[in-house]
């Protein structure tokens, strides 16, 4: 087994909810709350959810972006939220970010060449020529022209914009890399190309992923081990084939089912999951699922469950046997 | 199970839309052709820039300047569109043909009640009294499934979550009956679980009024479990249709084969996916012949050159290519 490279305990990001004249404190947002979860070097570890689940915000977290509310982050063996100042700098070399949407993330006033020479300027690595080199290089890694160097990302189309972004990430040599839906913006075409080259990427470099995204076909064919969270929790973490061939969540259940599958005809009456994700403001008390879950218990609404089972596949659900899932393949 | 041959809805003859630039005229839909029987889906598949959504709006007549369809016709039950004045469209939209759009957010207005939005469709087409509207706004609002109706007809589109907004939108569409409706990307914006509902929902309308509907997506996965036939648009053009678990089973054009292959599957994991090389042509790129004649791997001279022509090769299913699969 590989070595541990991030290793998450009771991880939390409480956002503050103020209001009237002096902004008083009325209450939190718990985008991320009391996560724990392990990391090997060279893996794919997906989180998958629905909007405003806190998939995002606990990819900001994990690098900082956000500063956490509470928790531990081991990063390579070093307590990564105790680091400050140079060393928090030089450690943050070591982990990078892909966003969502390309069109938002790069600055339009700099050249591609600049955009991704800026992490090699900001932390000071070789000299003009040597940045160049490398620039040159990273353009022919992720599929570019030569020619692309001295243009403006508008003159770019969103694919060709996200292999800008993964290049500008991978300029530092980094060992572990969160891809934020990173083909949630593309075309159904241009998407397979960048799936394609983040993989390429992955054995040429030996990446570690955190890959997030809401569209679990996609998820299911890039991930090793995948986590699926629910209103700020993870409510069920396994490897891949454990996870869609035996579901046991009754959440992932009903994602899995809720997928569209191509080229059987039309379908009617699938069991559809009733009601929709409640506020966040405002979660439902214990398990934060029991307003829409066929199975629910009385237990469910007074008592919260915690991640259970052996490691390869935890779920955090009151029923002692989950119920029959049938998969339905494509 | 008796077969009846039911009447075309909708037929489109050779739909042109263009639009004109400064930089010269470009063609967004290029002769287009398709019918919709009745009660039946269309589905209409492509990437961004194809034209599926310019073809809707041409549909609705809502295409703005600096476009215009140039040419074709619109024949909705028999009568065509194009030669109708704008007052005899307004009677059309939203009642005889309605239409649901992708961001519910956007297609609402922000300050008026859901309520009031609702009245003023169908006060103008079924011609009733205030109360009764009412009435058929709170029922139709019911029928979507939207928890107490009453008081969500006095309810502002932004005190809705995403999943209601949509339901709103169908509600609003729904409302006068519409013989035809045209669905245009109604679940993008909305979480998978959510989706699943709305789809349902629209199927179970659909066959609860017998409506003929047109449903636009990129979405290979929605078309296929909502859709009864299949057109595939590239360039602004067709380049197949068929039956929907025909298209997908046996896809003739090697664009749609690429497409099909290019999407992850479920238990059916493959190392690498196969990829279409460089990406859609904006409208004043597009090459003279076949529209995809740069990304294609069976391109052979004549696709240079020569656009090709949507032919029947099978039974009710039509290709446009040189080279088929």
């Amino acid at each position: 087994m590989k070595a541990i490279l991030l290793e998450v305990k009771n991880l939390k990001k409480y956002f503050p909810i103020r209001k009237g004249f002096f902004l008083r404190e009325i209450g939190n947002v718990k985008a991320v709350d009391d996560i724990s979860f392990t990391i090997r070097k060279g893996e794919t570890f997906g989180i998958v959810g629905e909007s405003g689940c806190g998939k995002s915000t606990l990819g900001r977290t994990l690098i900082r972006l956000f500063e956490p509310t509470a928790g531990q982050i081991q990063f390579d063996g070093v307590d990564f939220l105790k680091l400050s100042g140079a060393p928090l700098r030089k450690k943050r070399r070591n982990m990078q970010m892909i966003f969502q949407d390309p069109f938002a993330s790069l600055d339009p006033r700099m050249t591609v060449g600049q955009v991704i020479s800026e992490p090699m300027d900001i932390h000071n690595i070789g000299n003009r020529r040597e940045r160049n080199q490398r620039v040159m290089e990273l353009i022919g890694w992720v599929g570019l022209q030569k020619s692309a160097v001295n243009r403006y990302p508008h003159e770019f189309s969103g694919g060709q914009r996200q292999r800008i972004s993964i290049a500008r990430a991978i300029a530092l040599s980094p060992e572990f890399i969160i891809c934020d839906e990173p083909v949630s913006a593309l075309d159904v075409s241009i998407q397979a190309q960048i799936l394609n080259l983040l993989k390429d990427l992955q054995e040429k470099l030996n990446l570690t992923f955190i890959f997030i995204s809401h569209d679990l076909s996609v998820i299911d064919h890039v991930c090793d081990r995948i986590a699926v969270m629910y209103l700020g929790k993870i409510v069920e973490i396994a490897s891949r084939d454990d996870l869609f061939s035996n579901p046991q969540h009754p959440y992932t259940q009903a994602l899995i089912s809720a997928i569209p599958r191509f080229g059987q005809g039309k379908k009617r009456n699938k069991k559809s999951l009733a009601g929709e994700v409640p506020n966040s403001i405002n979660p439902p008390s214990g398990c934060s699922f029991h307003t829409r879950c066929p199975h629910k218990m009385d237990l469910c609404i007074q008592q919260t469950p915690q991640l259970k089972g052996d490691v390869n596949h935890q779920k955090a659900c009151w029923l002692e046997t989950s119920p029959e899932f049938i998969m339905e393949k494509n | 199970m008796i077969q009846t041959v039911e009447p075309n809805v909708v037929e489109v003859k050779n739909l042109e839309t263009s639009f004109k630039l400064k930089s010269g005229t470009y063609k967004a839909v290029d002769k287009l052709s398709y019918e919709i029987k009745k009660s039946q889906t269309l589905g209409i598949v492509g990437e961004s820039g194809c034209g599926k959504s310019v073809t809707s709006f041409s549909l609705m007549r809502l295409i703005q300047t600096p476009g215009k369809v140039t040419g074709g016709e619109i024949l909705l039950n028999g009568r065509d569109l194009l030669k109708m004045s704008e007052t005899e469209m307004e009677e059309i939209r939203g009642g005889e043909m309605s239409m649901i759009f992708q961001e519910p957010m956007t297609a609402l207005n922000p300050v008026l009640t859901v309520g009031f939005q609702m009245d003023e469709q169908i006060l103008k087409h079924l011609k009733c009294s205030k109360k009764e509207s009412k009435e058929r706004a709170v029922e139709m609002l019911q029928l979507v499934g939207i928890p107490s109706p009453e008081v969500r007809y006095n309810s502002f589109s932004h005190q809705l979550s995403g999943g209601m907004r949509q339901r709103v939108m169908i509600a609003m569409a729904l409302s006068c009956h519409p013989s035809f409706l045209i669905a245009d990307e109604p679940t993008t914006a909305l979480d998978v679980t959510i989706q699943a509902q709305i789809l349902e929902l629209i199927q179970d309308l659909q066959e609860k009024f017998k409506m003929t509907v047109q449903f636009i997506t990129h979405d290979l996965g929605v078309i296929s479990e909502i859709s009864d036939h299949v057109l595939i648009m590239y360039g602004g053009q067709a380049c197949e249709q068929a039956k929907t678990t025909e298209l997908f089973l046996n896809p003739r054009h090697p664009y749609t084969a690429a497409l099909i292959a290019s999407r992850p599957k479920f238990g059916d994991r493959v190392v690498r996916l196969k990829t279409i090389e460089g990406s859609v042509p904006s409208p004043h790129e597009l090459p003279a012949g076949c529209p995809f004649v740069n990304r294609c791997s069976r391109a052979i001279e004549p696709c240079l050159n020569f656009k090709p022509p949507l032919l029947e090769i099978n039974h009710e299913h039509k290709v446009a290519c040189f080279n088929p699969l």
